[in-house]
């Protein structure tokens, strides 16, 4: 066992010089800085990170509604109030024929005629 | 930046703020600490890593230091630690092939000694913990028993019969490869 032991020693044996100590210390302070600088900026990226995503979230509260939701919302309001137009539109010509022509066959025929009038029937 | 205050006092200046006596104590321990990685990574760039590792963490740990223990043994316990992650990185890697270890009909003989001392801590790496951290510190630190169970927190006749069972599975690993 003992033989076994000293050739184990003698394995670790090791010619090695020690490392300049001013150097050394040198450089270790100078990690020791990059390292600090590197978690400060990790640290800050973390919170900005975080501000950006609680004030998106604090807008989209505010809003109320998915945007999406929205902009669908409005295109049919937009869409109802065309409809609401051209209709008013169209009473008020038929009732104008009306108290113009003596028959309503004529005010129906005209009706017929006009592009507006169709084009709301085809829709419908 | 030689000095003859004690660690402890270095310690309580660090602690005050002076950043010499952190200087000064590095300068106290370098020689040793780095003399125990390079027998440990048997490559001088590595163990200067190594040791440079050692004194980041001793840089912060430092601060909170409660003098419970002698700085030598808070050293060593940090020495341990960071051999034990070396030695397990180097042994998942060779196990993984990462490491650029040549063929055995390639060996080259001028390289015998160090190739074999790769061998020794490939199966230094296989023990168990207790046994790997005793066999460290008696053959690379060559540090008494009584101190190697301070550090490793046990009892002298344990580290002792740790360090026997070691040296013994050692030999028939090593001598039956």
């Amino acid at each position: 066992m003992n033989d076994f032991e000293t050739k184990l020693k003698q394995a670790m044996q090791t010619e090695n010089s020690v490392p300049d100590a001013d150097a050394f210390i040198s450089d270790l302070h100078s990690e020791r800085k990059n390292r600090q600088s590197a978690r400060r900026q990790f640290y800050n990226g973390i919170v900005a990170g975080m501000l950006i995503l609680s004030f998106g979230l604090f807008t989209v509260s505010q809003l109320g509604t998915n945007p999406a939701e929205l902009i669908v919302y409005d295109s049919f309001e937009i869409m109802s109030e065309e409809d609401r137009i051209e209709e008013e539109f169209l009473r008020e010509m038929a009732v104008y024929y009306l108290e113009e022509s003596d028959d309503i066959w004529d005010t129906y025929a005209l009706l017929n005629d006009s592009e507006l009038f169709n084009e709301k029937w085809e829709n419908q | 930046m030689k000095t003859d205050k004690t660690d402890i006092e270095l310690i309580q200046e660090f602690q005050d703020g002076n950043e010499e006596s952190f200087n000064a104590l590095v300068e106290r321990h370098l020689s040793n600490t780095y003399g125990f990685f390079v027998k440990i990574c048997q490559n001088e760039m590595d163990a200067e890593d190594l040791a440079q590792d050692v004194f980041l963490k001793m840089h912060r740990a430092l601060k909170k230091f409660r003098f419970e223990s002698a700085f030598t043994t808070y050293l060593f316990r940090a020495n341990r630690n960071m051999a034990n992650s070396y030695i397990r990185n180097k042994w998942w890697r060779g196990l993984l092939n990462l490491e650029d270890t040549p063929e055995k009909g390639e060996w080259d003989t001028s390289h015998e000694t160090d190739w074999r001392k790769q061998e020794l801590w490939n199966a230094v790496a296989k023990l168990p913990k207790l046994q790997r951290n005793v066999v460290m510190m008696r053959i690379a630190q060559e540090l008494p028993f009584k101190e190697i169970s301070a550090i490793l927190n046990t009892t002298e006749s344990s580290a002792k019969t740790s360090y026997h069972y070691a040296v013994k599975t050692l030999k028939i690993w090593l001598e039956n490869e």
